[in-house]
C-alpha cells in the first residue's frame, strides 16, 4: 500500500508542474504589455512602470516563474489588483456558497442516480430503464446553467413557487437558506446525475451477472436483498471513481450555476475578475480549483486502492 | 470506375444501415434541419439581428411583427437566434475539426514514439487536470473575447481527450500483424501511421468528434453567458441567454427560445454520437457513457 501511495504521489509532480506553467502563463498570453492591459487606457507611464516593477515583469520569463512559484508554494497567491487584498482571502470569503452548492448538488445527484441506476439494471429493457436512459440523455446534453435558467423561468417566474435568484446565508435561518438553494442544487444535481446513472447501471449490470450473485439467488435471497446488499457493494466502486473524476465538472458547473442564480461564490468572483482583468484572482481561482480537483482524485484513487486490493497490485506490476 | 461504384455501394450500405439506428437518424435529421434553418432562412427574412426598435421592446411572440418576439432593445429574437446559431454551429464545427486533426496527429505520434509519448502524455495529464471551462475562460480572458480566441481555447481544451483516445486505439492497432507486415515491406513510419493505423481509429474519432461538437456549443454558450465568449452586440446563443436572464421578468421568450434551441442541438448531437458508437460496435462491449466511459474501460476498474 505504501508503494502504491508513493507512486500516486510521484505521478502528481509532472501534472502539477504543467498546471503551474499554464496558470503562470495566463498573464503573459495577453496581447501587449500585461501591466498596461491591467491598468487600462488612462494609466500614466509611471503607474505602468511601477506595476511592471511590482510584478517583476521585466525579468526573464523563467525568473518570473521561479519567483511566482516560490510565493505560491508558500501560500501567497498575490494581491487582487482591483480589490487590494490578498487573493487567498478574497477567494476564502467566496468559498462558502460555492462549496454549499457543490455538496448539495452532489447529494441531489446521488439521490437521483443510485436508486434509478440500480432499478434500471435490475429490469433492463423495461420502461423504467428507458426512462432512466432518457433522464441521462437529457442531463448529459443539457448544461446545468441552461437547466437552471429553464427551472428559474418555469418554477420561479411563471409559477412563483421559489425565488428566481439570490442567496441567503445560514444565519438568515435554515428554511431561507434552503429555499434559495433548491433550484440551483437541482439544476446542477440533475446534470451530474446523468453520467452517474449510466455508470451505476453499467456497473450493476456487470455485478448482477457474476457467479456470487447467482449463488445468492440459489440460496433463495430476495431480489431486493441481492441488489441492495450484495451486488451494490461491489458495484459502488466505479461510481465512486466517477464521482471523483467528475468533480471538475461539478465545480465548473457550480461556477456557472452561481452566475445564473446570482449566488455570491467563487464563480461570480471569477466572472467579475475576468471583466476587470484582475489576473491574480483569475490565476488563483484556476490554480485552487485544479488543485482541489487533483487532490479529490488522489483521495478517490487511494480509497479505491484501499477498498480493492487488485487495483494497487495491478498498478505495481509483477510482484 | 470500380472505385466509384464501390464507394457508391458503400454510401448505399451506410444509408440503409442508418435506418437501423433511429436515434442516429433522428439526430442527423435534426442537425441538418437546424443548420439549414440557421444558414438559409436569414436569406429570406428582412428582420435584422442588431437593429434596435425602442418603441417595440419586449413584444411577445407573434406580436409586434416578430414571430418570436423582441428583446429589451426591440431586436428580433428570431433573427438573433438564427444569427447566433450560425456563430454557434461554426464555432462548434471549427473546434470539432481542429481538435480532431490535432488530436489524431498528437495521438498517433505519441502511440508510435515512446519518448515523445512520455512528454506529450505528461502535458496532457496536466492539461486534463484543469477543468475545461476554466482553461477556456482563462484563455479568452487573456486574449480578449473574440470568436477566434474562443475557437483556439476550445480546441486546446478538447484536443487532449481526443489525443488520448486516438493514442490508446493506435497502440492496440500497432501490435497487429498487418502492421508488422508493412514494416517488413519497409513502409515509412509516416505511411504506416497515416495510411494504415489512422483509418483504424476512425470509429473512435467520429464518435468523440460529435461529443466535442456538442461540448463546444455548450461551452461557447456558457462562456458567452459569463461574458468571456462572443462579444455583444453580435448575437450568440450564450449572450442571448445572458440578456434573457437579465430580462427574465419581462419576457420568457428572450431566454426561452435560445435555451430551447441549444437544448435541441446538443441533444441531437449526443444522439448522433451515441448512435455512431452503437453502429461501429453493435455488440455493446464498449463502455457506455461519454468520454469518461471510454476512459474508464468496460468495468470501470481502471482509467
Amino acid at each position: 500500500m505504501i508503494s502504491y501511495i508513493a507512486k500516486r504521489l510521484l505521478g502528481l509532480i509532472p501534472v502539477l508542474f504543467v498546471v503551474s506553467i499554464v496558470v503562470f502563463l495566463i498573464i503573459h498570453l495577453t496581447p501587449g504589455d500585461p501591466a498596461r492591459v491591467m491598468l487600462g487606457d488612462e494609466a500614466t507611464e509611471e503607474q505602468v512602470l511601477e506595476l511592471q516593477e511590482r510584478l517583476s515583469l521585466n525579468e526573464p520569463l523563467w525568473t518570473q516563474y521561479v519567483l511566482w512559484i516560490g510565493r505560491v508554494v508558500q501560500g501567497d497567491l498575490g494581491q487582487s489588483f482591483f480589490l487590494g487584498t490578498g487573493v487567498v482571502d478574497v477567494i476564502g470569503e467566496r468559498l462558502g456558497p460555492t462549496v454549499t452548492l457543490a455538496v448539495g448538488a452532489l447529494i441531489v445527484a446521488l439521490l437521483i442516480s443510485i436508486p434509478l441506476g440500480i432499478a434500471a439494471a435490475r429490469w433492463p429493457g423495461s420502461l423504467l430503464d428507458a426512462g432512466a436512459l432518457g433522464v441521462s440523455l437529457i442531463g448529459m446534453a443539457l448544461p446545468s446553467f441552461l437547466l437552471g435558467l429553464m427551472l428559474a423561468l418555469v418554477v420561479g417566474v411563471q409559477l412563483g413557487w421559489l425565488p428566481v435568484a439570490g442567496y441567503r446565508p445560514l444565519s438568515a435561518g435554515l428554511w431561507q437558506h434552503v429555499r434559495y438553494l433548491i433550484l440551483p442544487t437541482i439544476s446542477l444535481g440533475v446534470v451530474q446525475a446523468a453520467l452517474l446513472i449510466r455508470i451505476t447501471r453499467a456497473s450493476m449490470l456487470d455485478t448482477l451477472g457474476m457467479d456470487y450473485v447467482r449463488l445468492a439467488r440459489a440460496k433463495g435471497l430476495s431480489e431486493r436483498m441481492i441488489a441492495y446488499r450484495h451486488a451494490f457493494r461491489n458495484a459502488v466502486l466505479p461510481v465512486m471513481t466517477v464521482v471523483g473524476a467528475t468533480f471538475g465538472s461539478l465545480v465548473t458547473g457550480a461556477l456557472v450555476t452561481e452566475t445564473v442564480f446570482n449566488i455570491p461564490g467563487v464563480g461570480q468572483l471569477l466572472v467579475s475578475s475576468i471583466a476587470r482583468r484582475d489576473y491574480a484572482v483569475i490565476q488563483g481561482t484556476i490554480l485552487l480549483t485544479t488543485l482541489s480537483y487533483v487532490l479529490i482524485n488522489l483521495i478517490t484513487d487511494l480509497l479505491y486502492g484501499l477498498a480493492d486490493p487488485r487495483v494497487r497490485l495491478g498498478n505495481s506490476g509483477a510482484r | 470506375m470500380t472505385a466509384i461504384t464501390s464507394s457508391f455501394f458503400q454510401v448505399r450500405a451506410t444509408a440503409s444501415k442508418l435506418t437501423k439506428y433511429p436515434a442516429l437518424l433522428a439526430g442527423l435529421i435534426i442537425l441538418i434541419a437546424a443548420a439549414l434553418i440557421c444558414f438559409v432562412v436569414p436569406l429570406f427574412i428582412t428582420e435584422s439581428s442588431t437593429a434596435m426598435d425602442m418603441r417595440n421592446r419586449f413584444a411577445p411572440p407573434l406580436s409586434g411583427g416578430s414571430l418570436l418576439g423582441t428583446d429589451e432593445y426591440g431586436r428580433s429574437v428570431l433573427a438573433r437566434v438564427l444569427e447566433g446559431g450560425r456563430t454557434s454551429l461554426l464555432v462548434g464545427m471549427a473546434v470539432a475539426t481542429l481538435a480532431t486533426i490535432s488530436g489524431i496527429v498528437i495521438g498517433l505520434l505519441s502511440a508510435y514514439y515512446p519518448l515523445l509519448d512520455q512528454i506529450l502524455m505528461r502535458i496532457a495529464d496536466g492539461l486534463l487536470a484543469i477543468p475545461r471551462m476554466l482553461l477556456a475562460a482563462a484563455w479568452s480572458a487573456a486574449r480578449g473575447p473574440l470568436a477566434v480566441t474562443l475557437v483556439t481555447a476550445l480546441t486546446i481544451a478538447s484536443t487532449r481527450v481526443m489525443a488520448r483516445l486516438v493514442r490508446s486505439r493506435a497502440r492496440a492497432v500497432k501490435e497487429e500483424a498487418f502492421i508488422d507486415a508493412r514494416r517488413v515491406q519497409r513502409a515509412s513510419d509516416f505511411r504506416i501511421l497515416f495510411r494504415h493505423i489512422a483509418p483504424n481509429c476512425v470509429s473512435v474519432v467520429a464518435v468523440h468528434a460529435c461529443f466535442i461538437f456538442a461540448d463546444a456549443i455548450i461551452t461557447e454558450a456558457a462562456l458567452s453567458f459569463l461574458g468571456a465568449g462572443v462579444p455583444p452586440p453580435a448575437p450568440s446563443w450564450g449572450n442571448m441567454l445572458y440578456d434573457g436572464k437579465a430580462a427574465i421578468f419581462n419576457g420568457w421568450w428572450i431566454a426561452g427560445f435560445p435555451a430551447l434551441i441549444v437544448a435541441i442541438t446538443t441533444i441531437a448531437l449526443t444522439m448522433v454520437g451515441d448512435g455512431l458508437r452503437d453502429m461501429f460496435d453493435p455488440k455493446g462491449q464498449r463502455p457506455r457513457g461519454n468520454l469518461w466511459g471510454l476512459l474508464l474501460g468496460r468495468r470501470g476498474t481502471k482509467w
